[in-house]
């Protein structure tokens, strides 16, 4: 679905982004797409949906190039920014506007998106609040049912209850066609829901694995502070006692830490990526 | 051909321009023309018959270029704005289809506006100045005459530079296209100077001579006059400015558009 070939960015001639970068998605799936602040995952969702262009290598979705930016591949996806502005005009109106450009988009579905997420059709967009104006760009991507959608950050601004919904609709929606790739620093928020992790760091896709893999190779437990193991990969301390991840030897099923997990690639990528090797 | 245009899309590009930008637009057409008129009518406490039409029709050409020039750099509002940027580039639809809407609205969709609200304008300035004033009178100023289509002709070459403008600078694209054209100016005088000197030996350009030749000053003081219509024809420098020119710009702004990232 998505392919990307050795993408090479940089924003300044010195110092490159991306470097010969390479990754695949495939649909059907949720990604959580995790880096630091500016290892880059913002610019990735930016160089797939072609606003930037690669300064070498290639980017296709469903064999659209994103150079050039065709309508044909303009339409096979949509991306819901973090920061964004919406036009001063009804909820309506920008249905009317915008809502025709995409071939499959659900008016009904919208609506009961909108209706999930306790959005008022009568407010103008621009006198909406941040939260209430990520919601129904929410509402409207999942609405558009293209084939990809992308959200940067997309439970920043929610209140608790949204954040709910936000879950509850995203699984809902996830169908053998689509993909959704999510890029955020709230992992708690979406831990539960994802798919599959995809970890940048230093220009890299530095981690790529599926929940079930995880799961399968990788142990998420608690440890008191002085028990030690030779299976341990990795340790961190928590308030009074230790997170670990251990190669899952018995095979036992533990609930996946992603947070840790992300600390663990970012420390030494190697060890944890060995175990995926076999 | 239908990944570059697709009529369906095109008017759906069109649509959403003018919904969303055409409010304000027209907001600023009537604001510049209410201060045309509302000189105009100020203009009634201390002039005659023939000034008062005079100054209503150069009032038509005064506001026509200078709100000619404005929309036109001011083309593309939404890359005055990086969210707004990122939306419009997202738009499923082809860089051709954008491009065209907003030339369109620019340019045609720009003159017919300006002659409609000139004219109702016109009608209620002749109105308002039949009322108050007893032996003064405006005549009715139709606009669409041949005078018009000269001004057309000058004005677009202007637009289509401000376009490119429109599509390259994120801030002040008005401003910064005026700077980068009159230094292309400055550049292109000083280049066409050594040009001239290199064909001319020590003779200075000294103005248009008669049948489109050129007329130089020779080092002694006297004049001359030199065709030199096989190195820069003043004819064909004309045809360039008047067919060629905005074509040109045009295919430049559409491409800085497909190039454009964010």
């Amino acid at each position: 679905m998505i392919k990307i070939e050795n993408l090479t960015f940089a924003y300044k001639k010195d110092s490159s982004l991306f470097k010969a970068l390479n990754l695949s998605i495939n649909p059907g799936q949720i990604h959580g797409l995790l880096g630091k602040n500016g290892a880059g995952k913002t610019t990735l969702l930016k160089l797939i949906a072609g606003l930037q262009y690669p300064k070498e290598g290639t980017i296709t979705i469903n064999d659209h190039s994103s150079t050039g930016r065709s309508p044909q591949y303009l339409s096979n996806y949509y991306y819901i920014a973090e920061e964004f502005n919406l036009p001063s005009i009804k909820i309506n109106s920008y249905l009317n506007i915008y809502a025709p450009f995409y071939k499959n988009f659900d008016k009904v579905a919208f609506n009961h998106y909108l209706e999930e997420f306790n959005i008022p059709k009568e407010n103008k967009l621009s006198k909406m609040s941040y939260g209430q104006k990520k919601k129904f760009l929410l509402s409207f991507g999942l609405a558009t049912n293209s084939k990809i959608l992308f959200m940067d950050e997309p439970t920043n601004g929610l209140d608790i209850p949204s954040k709910s919904t936000f879950r509850k609709l995203i699984a809902n929606n996830i169908t053998e066609e689509r993909a959704f790739i999510i890029s955020t620093h709230q992992i708690k928020d979406i831990e539960d829901m994802i798919d599959t992790v995809i970890i940048i760091e230093d220009g890299k896709i530095m981690f790529k694995q599926s929940m079930e893999d995880i799961s399968k190779k990788l142990s998420f437990k608690t440890l008191n502070t002085d028990e030690n193991s030779e299976n341990i990969l990795f340790t961190e301390d928590h308030i009074i006692n230790k997170r670990a991840i251990s190669i899952n030897s018995t095979k036992e099923d533990s609930p996946i830490d992603v947070e840790l997990l992300f600390n663990a690639v970012i420390s030494d990528h190697q060890k944890l990526t060995q175990q995926f090797k076999a | 051909m239908d990944a570059h245009f697709n009529f369906q899309r095109f008017f759906l590009v069109l649509k959403r321009d003018l919904l969303e930008n055409g409010r304000s637009a027209l907001f600023g057409l009537l604001t510049v023309i209410s201060i045309f008129s509302f000189i105009l009518l100020m203009t009634t406490f201390d002039t005659n018959q023939i000034i008062l039409n005079q100054f209503n029709k150069h009032m038509f050409f005064i506001a026509f270029y200078i709100l000619a020039v404005f929309y036109s750099g001011m083309a593309f509002s939404d890359f005055r704005n990086k969210e707004k940027t990122m939306s419009y580039l997202m738009l499923p639809a082809s860089s051709l289809e954008k491009f065209l809407s907003i030339l369109l609205l620019s340019t045609i969709g720009f003159i017919i506006s300006f002659i409609v609200v000139f004219g109702l304008f016109n009608i209620l300035n002749m109105g308002i100045i039949s009322s108050f004033s007893g032996d003064l009178s405006l005549d009715f100023y139709n606009p669409i005459n041949r005078n018009l289509l000269t001004n057309i002709a000058i004005i677009l070459p202007i637009q289509s530079v401000f376009l490119v403008g429109a599509v390259k600078f994120q801030r002040l694209p008005i401003f910064y296209t005026a700077l980068y054209f009159f230094l292309f100016l400055l550049i292109y005088g000083f280049l066409s100077t050594i040009v001239l000197k290199f064909y001319t030996g020590s003779m200075s350009f000294d103005g248009l001579g008669d049948n489109n030749s050129f007329r130089f000053q020779y080092s002694d003081g006297s004049f001359g006059e030199k065709t030199i219509g096989q190195v820069l024809s003043v004819q064909s420098f004309i045809f360039f400015v008047k067919y060629l020119l905005a074509p040109i710009f045009w295919v430049v702004a559409w491409f800085k558009l497909k190039e454009k990232e964010v």
